[in-house]
This record gives structure tokens, sequence and C-alpha cells, in this order.
């Protein structure tokens, strides 16, 4: 075939092919395939891009910042790792010296060296304390009826048994619910239907577990309170209200109502501070003893007996005394177990030899270990008294006191060679003897084991350093026999609160014979501290005298008793308490300082004369032992004066705040 | 915020630290006070709880050994000390996954055969402590870090770098990884940007 024949067939193909019938999609199923189509295409997700995650991410962000900020380790773990970290930190620096640094810094060698050091203080147990087995105190809400919500953070929690409180959560029980709060200090709080607290502050030393601090908010509602006891010098219980802030003293049971702008604080057992704020500086410090009241509003307040007329408010005090009996009853129970179980399987006498065979890193290692033994004996003791063994239970006491006495002495000895060295063992000693005091607090002279609690106090004296420290701890011991002589005389027990006011005698005479002893440059102080404490005294005696009209539970009269009378008595005790007044060398009226500037302040004098060794503004400036902070209540300046009271009352009065 | 607390003490932290190195233990005290919290949130998240404690005190223990040497190295230009309190932290959790290596937290691609979730067994969640524990668990450790340094302790760019040691710019990067792996580890447990 030529190329001419070859081009007429390609163009006949090419025509062909041009007219060939081209093949097509149907129509209806174009549409049928386009409609399935474009369904998967919807279907498939999209990878949004970053600026419209954007607002998720911001969000997730948030969230967790706020998640980080609840995300807290509880207190108990805290303190855990504190109390051990600072006790291993003399032996790290130890090693410091011994190993070279690429040998610390070794995984396995410091693994070693922390075992080594657990082991080594876990044998002998420096930081032992009466309570091994028990974890750090906490506050929890107890029990509750109704409905109780915490709020924490802004976030609305609805309450659950045993709930864990903290700094700022806020309790709030609605028409017919009570909740009740179990502070770390072993004090209680009920708090009544439709009101709101609010939990300032709690703290409690990781060392020391006396020294605590409750501070609370009443905003509105009503709040019992029964705070069981406080040994430290810097423990407190404090209750603020619009208008009036309540401190606790040792230990009290009292209520506070605020509704409609009007506050009463009420003092039910023993004695609270409370501080009244005004609208200008003029301000009501003072005492209640038990069976008085403050009532604040419109910027009055005014101090009367209880008289509860309201069914209500009978109701209310006389089922808070019931519940706070079986309170009492169960705490120290708890701590009883606790003292057991410590004491358990112990050999003192065994202690006793080992401490003077076995190597001990330091003297004051060894006399810690002594303790323990002495720990023993106090449960033995308990156990004697309880079993009906008082004669045993006495002998056994005096052990324990000779053993204390032994290394009180100890102390002595080192102050005078060692004075840093002393201090440690005092200090170690101190505190296991205020857990010891703590305890026993609620103790009465009507409770077989009574004198445990006498031992606490008598050894506590025994290991004053100075004239004036003893002289204060023996008016603590008195205080404590005054309130315990209280308490019997409202229990009815008039020979037990006799015999209690006769030892508080005979402890406030000691205690003014060692005053004179105290040097002239500190009597001031010491003094000062004693006219403050005498005019509660005065106030509590009044109380066992008096006859309140009060529906509380019964108070009885003072009657005829054989040899001598409650009255003649209170005479007696009356008089030493002014010779105390008179102990220092007097020469002219004080001017109490406050804490506001003197312009702003209504100088007082105080009833009783003031010192001459110093002039009185510096001493009391120098070494007053009632300074507060300055705060604020509810929009009112609370300032806490530094003691100034009035004249000692002996009958209850009422007085009004000038506006 | 945790960041503002750590910022706003910066100073005082500075101040105790200069006085912790020289053997202060009261200023040792105040400054466990301080970092307590933000290094339990470090630790709470990246392993499980009983390890916790044990760690806390292994850092805390190794900042005091080593506080002669925040001191004397760096030469003059020396991270923050929050920083440094970070990396000792980073190191002690790094030294405890190799010793415990079933432990270690998985890589981002790793199928998660431990917790299978299918769409029944989804439980409706809301963004929480515990659901971010489980979250975080299953992202690889860079991620997880700078999700608890950036977001829950809230430090700084600058103090983050000096922890892990990365520039500020490859943080920024990380970041936003580390946000996009942790909202699908949260998707899969049921948690989208409308429920959390």
């Amino acid at each position: 075939m030529g190329l001419s024949s070859e081009k007429k067939w390609d163009d006949k193909l090419a025509g062909a092919l041009h007219n060939l019938d081209k093949p097509t999609y149907p129509q209806n199923s174009q549409g049928i395939l386009r409609h399935k189509l474009f369904h998967k295409i919807s279907s498939l997700k999209r990878e949004r891009t970053f600026e419209e995650m954007l607002p998720w991410y911001e969000f997730l962000a948030e969230r967790l910042r706020i998640i980080g900020q609840e995300t807290i380790a509880s207190p108990i773990l805290k303190m855990r790792i504190r109390e051990k970290i600072l006790a291993l930190l003399p032996a790290v620096m130890r090693r410091r010296t011994v190993f070279a640094w690429t040998r610390l810094f070794s995984t396995k060698a410091l693994s070693f060296a922390v075992l080594t050091i657990f082991a080594f203080t876990a044998v002998f147990g420096f930081f032992s304390s009466p309570a091994p087995v028990s974890a750090a105190p906490v506050t929890y809400l107890e029990s509750f009826e109704g409905q109780v919500e915490i709020v924490r953070n802004g976030s609305v929690i609805s309450a659950m048994p045993k709930f864990h409180l903290r700094d700022r959560d806020i309790i709030r029980t609605e028409k017919n619910a009570l909740a009740t709060i179990h502070f770390l200090d072993d004090s209680l709080g009920r708090l009544d239907e439709e009101s709101e607290l609010r939990i300032e502050r709690l703290f409690i030393h990781p060392s020391d577990r006396t020294n605590t601090v409750v501070e609370l908010q009443l905003r509105r509602g009503r709040l019992w309170s029964k705070v069981l006891s406080l040994v430290d010098e810097f423990a407190r219980f404090q209750v603020k209200s619009p208008g009036t802030v309540t401190v606790a003293k040792k230990r009290a049971a009292f209520d506070v109502k605020t509704v409609k702008g009007k506050t009463v604080v009420a003092a039910i057992e023993n004695a609270v501070d409370v501080t009244v704020a005004g609208k200008k500086t003029n301000l009501l410090d003072t005492t209640l003893t038990d069976g008085q009241k403050v009532e604040v509003s419109n910027g009055k307040a005014k101090v009367t007996n209880i008289q509860s007329k309201q069914a209500e408010d009978r109701a209310w005090i006389s089922q808070n005394l019931e519940a706070d009996k079986e309170y009492v009853t169960r705490i120290a129970e708890r701590n009883k177990e606790t003292r057991m179980e410590t004491a358990s399987g112990f050999n003192p006498v065994k202690v006793i030899s080992d401490t003077t065979t076995q190597v001990f890193r330091s003297d004051v290692d060894r006399e810690r270990a002594k303790f323990q033994a002495v720990e023993a004996k106090l449960v033995q003791a308990e156990i004697l008294f309880e079993q009906g063994h008082a004669d045993e239970g006495q002998k056994v006491l005096v052990d324990f006191k000779d053993l204390l006495r032994q290394s009180s002495d100890k102390v002595k000895v080192w102050e005078k060679e060692d004075p840093e060295k002393a201090l440690v063992l005092k200090e170690a000693f101190e505190t296991e003897l205020k857990i010891y005091r703590k305890q026993f607090a609620i103790f009465l002279p009507s409770d077989a084991v009574y004198p445990l609690k006498e031992a606490i106090g008598a050894v506590d004296m025994m290991l004053a350093s100075t004239p004036e420290e003893k002289t204060e701890k023996t008016l603590g011991v008195a205080s404590e026999q005054l309130m315990d002589a209280q308490q019997m005389t409202k229990d009815g027990q008039e020979d037990l609160a006799k015999e209690s006011l006769q030892k508080f005698v005979a402890t406030l005479e000691t205690a003014q014979l060692e005053a004179e002893n105290i040097a002239p440059e500190e009597k001031a102080k010491v003094v000062f501290a004693l006219l403050e404490q005498q005019e509660d005294h005065l106030k509590l005696i009044q109380r066992i005298a008096d006859k309140v009209e009060w529906k509380g539970p019964p108070v009885l009269a003072p009657k005829e008793l054989r040899g001598i009378s409650l009255q003649e008595m209170i005479g007696q005790v009356t008089e030493v308490v002014e010779q105390f007044n008179t102990a220092g060398q007097v020469t002219e009226a004080a001017t109490p300082i406050s804490a506001a500037p003197k312009s702003e302040t209504q100088a007082q004098p105080l009833s009783t004369p003031s010192i001459s060794s110093a002039p009185l503004d510096q001493v009391l400036e120098e070494t007053s032992p009632f300074e507060f902070p300055t705060d604020t209540l509810s929009g009112m300046t609370v300032i806490q004066l530094k003691a100034a009271p009035s004249a000692p009352t002996f009958s209850a009065t009422s007085s009004t705040l000038p506006e | 915020m945790v960041h503002r607390s750590l910022k706003t003490q910066e100073r005082l932290i500075s101040g105790l630290a200069e006085k912790a190195v020289q053997g202060d233990t009261e200023a040792f005290s105040q400054l466990y006070d301080i970092f307590f919290d933000p290094l339990y949130r470090y630790l709470y998240y990246r392993c499980n709880g009983d390890a916790v404690e044990d760690l806390l005190e292994t850092v805390f223990l190794k900042v005091w050994m080593n506080l002669s040497k925040y001191k004397t190295s760096y030469n003059g230009d020396r991270p923050p000390f929050s920083a440094w309190i970070f990396r000792i932290a980073h190191n002690v959790l790094i030294d405890f996954y190799r010793a415990h290596k079933s432990h270690e937290p998985l890589a981002d691609d790793h199928p998660d055969t431990r917790r299978e979730h299918t769409s029944t067994d989804l439980i409706h969640r809301k963004l929480q402590k515990e659901t971010l524990k489980i979250a975080m668990e299953n992202l690889k450790s860079s991620y997880q870090q700078i999700l608890i340094l950036k977001f829950i302790n809230d430090l700084s760019n600058e103090e983050i770098s000096s922890v892990i040691g990365k520039s500020e710019n490859s943080l920024r990067i990380l970041q936003y990884r580390a946000l996009k792996a942790l909202r699908k580890e949260l998707e899969k447990l049921g948690i989208t940007e409308y429920e959390a």
C-alpha cells in the first residue's frame, strides 16, 4: 500500500471514530453518583486548623491551670516529709564531709545513705511521741444532718462523712440542718441550721502538736464551740463574728449567734476573751466567765448574765452540753488507747539499763531515750488508778517524778556548761509533757486518774529554769485547779470543789513566794501578767459563789460545809490574791498601753498599782504579752487592746459602749 | 496562680536560697514550704501515687545536698532557683523511670492496650484531676513535662527552658503538640471540647 492509500485509511478511521457514539453515563445515574460522592465527602472528618481549635486549646490550658491549683498534697504528707527531711539534714551535712561528691551523686550510694540514716533514727526513736501510731491531726466534718454544703475555691461540694476541711473552706447549713466539725486541736464546733462558717486559718506546728491555731468566721447563724484544752502559750481558738472576736482560754464552751446584725456571745463553761469593735476606737475588751454573755448591736455592747427565757435557747445549750460530755468521753478513750499502745510491750527498767550501756550519739539522745521509760511509768500509774489501786498508783507516780527530776537536774547542770544542749533537751521534754498536759486537761477531780494531771503539772514546774518561768507555770497550775473547782461546783460535788479551791490557794501562795525570788528588773512583767490573770481568777471565784440566774445546768448555792464554809474559803482566796496584787513595790498608777495611736484611745487607769522599777509605759511596751495584730472585721477595724482591764467586778453588771 | 506566687516570691526565694547555701536550715524549711506543692504537682502527674512521697523526699534531699553546686556553678549566670529545683526533680524522675521501667510513660504513637475504650464503654467524664492523670499517662515524657511545667505549675518559658534544655521557640512548638496530643487522649476518654 502506498503512502496515499495509508493516508486515505487514516482519514477514514478518524472519521469513523469521530462519528462513533461516545459512551455517556446515564443522566439519572450521574445524579445518584453525585449524591453518593458528596455524602462521602461530607462524612469525612476534616482536620480543623489551629485557629479553629484555638478556643479549645485556650480552654484546655486554663482548665489545666485550675486543676493544677487544686492538685495539692495533703497537709499530713507535707508535714511528714518535712519532719523526715529536717531530721536528716544534719546527718546529710556530716556526710558531705565524709564522702566524695561523685559518690553522693550516685543513686545507689544515696539510697544506701538514706536507708542507713532512717534505720539509725528508727532504732533510737528520737522523735517518738506519745502517739506514734497516729497521723497528724486534721480538721474534718465529724457528722451532719440535713443539707450541708462546703464551698471550696468557689465550688460547692455536698457534705460527706469525715470530709477533710481546709483553710478558706466555707460550711453552710440549710434549714433543719446541723454540722459538727472536729478541729485539729480536738476542739469541736456545732453549726446550727441556716448558718455559714468560714475557716480562716488552721495551723498545727509540725513538731509540737499542742501549738495550734484555729480561726473561724461566723458569717451568720449560730456556732457552739467546745474547746477541750489549749496548753501551748501560742495556741488559740478564735471565732470572729460581726462586731466581735471571741478567743477561748485553755478550755471553754461558748456560743456565738449572729442574726440580723445582732451578735450574742455567751460563755457557757469557763472563760473566753471577747473583743468588741466600735466605729470609733472605744473598744470593749473583756473576759466573759461562764454564765455571762455580751450582746452587740448598733455599735453598743451589753454584758449581762445568761437568762435564757426562750425554750429554743435552753434546748440548744442543754443538748450541746450533753453532746459535749459524750465527746469528751470519746476523746479520753481515744487518748488512753494511744497511750496504752505507746507503752505496750515496753519495759522501762530495760530502757534505763540500756541507756547506761548503749552508745548514743550524744548525751541529749541518751536523756531522750530515758524519757521513754518515764512515759511508760505514766501509763502504769494510769492503769493502777483505774483499777482502784490508788496507793500503788501514787508510788509509780513518785518514781515518775523522780526520773524526771534526775533529767531536769541534768538540764540545770548543762544550762551552766552548755546552754544550747540544755535548751535542746528541755524543749524536747516540754514538748512531750505538753502533749500529756493537753490529754490530761479533761480529767476532773472526780476522775480516778486525776492524780496524773496533778503529777504532770508538778513535773512541768520542775523544768522551769528561772523564777519567773516557775511563777508562770505555777500560776498555770493554779488556773487549772480553779477551773476544776468551778466544774465540781457545777456538777454538785462541793467537797471536791472545796478541795480544789484549797489546792488553788496553796498553789497561789507558792507562786507568791516564788515571785519574791524574781529579780527586780523582771518582776514588772511577771507581776503585770499575774494581775491580768488574777482578775480572771476573781471572776471565776465569784461565779463559784454566786447564784446565777441561768437556765442551764443547775449551779448549787454556797452552803455551810463542815469546818469552813465555801464563802469563807472564797474570802481566804481573795485575801491571797490581794496579797499577790501588792507583791511588787508600788508607787504610781499605771496607764495601759493600747495598740491604737494614743490620741484615739481613752487611757483608763488600772485598778491596781504599777511597778516603779522602770517607767511603766516602757515596761509594758517592751514586755506585754498581749500583742494581737490589727484586723478588719466586717468593715470595722478591730484593734485588740493591750490589757486595759477595768476595775474587777464582783457581780455581773451591764455596760454600754458609747457610740 | 502558682506561677504568680513563685514569680512574686522570686526575690524572697533568691534570698532564702542564698541563706540555705550557707547551711541555714530555717531558710531551707521556708523553701520547702514554697516549693512543696509545685513539686508535688510535677511528680503527681508523672508517676503513681505511692512513689510521689519518696520522690519528693529524694528531691528535697538532693536540693539540700547540691546547694553549694547552685552557688558555684553556672559562673554567675545561673538559672532561676525554681528552674534549678525542677531540673533536679526532672533528673530524679528519670532515675526513677530507669529503675522502674514498667512505669515509663508510653510514646505518643504506642497503642494503648492497657485500657480498652469502646464507644459503649465510654463514660461521660468531666476534665478533672483524675481524668487528666489518666490522659497524661499515655503521653510521651516530653509532652507530660511541658504540660505540667507550663500549665499546671505555670512556670515561665525561660524557666522551662532551663529545666528541659530547649530553646523558647522549641518550647512553643512542643507546647502546641503536647496540647494536641492531650486533646486526642481526652477524646478517647470521652471528653470533648463540648463536655470538658
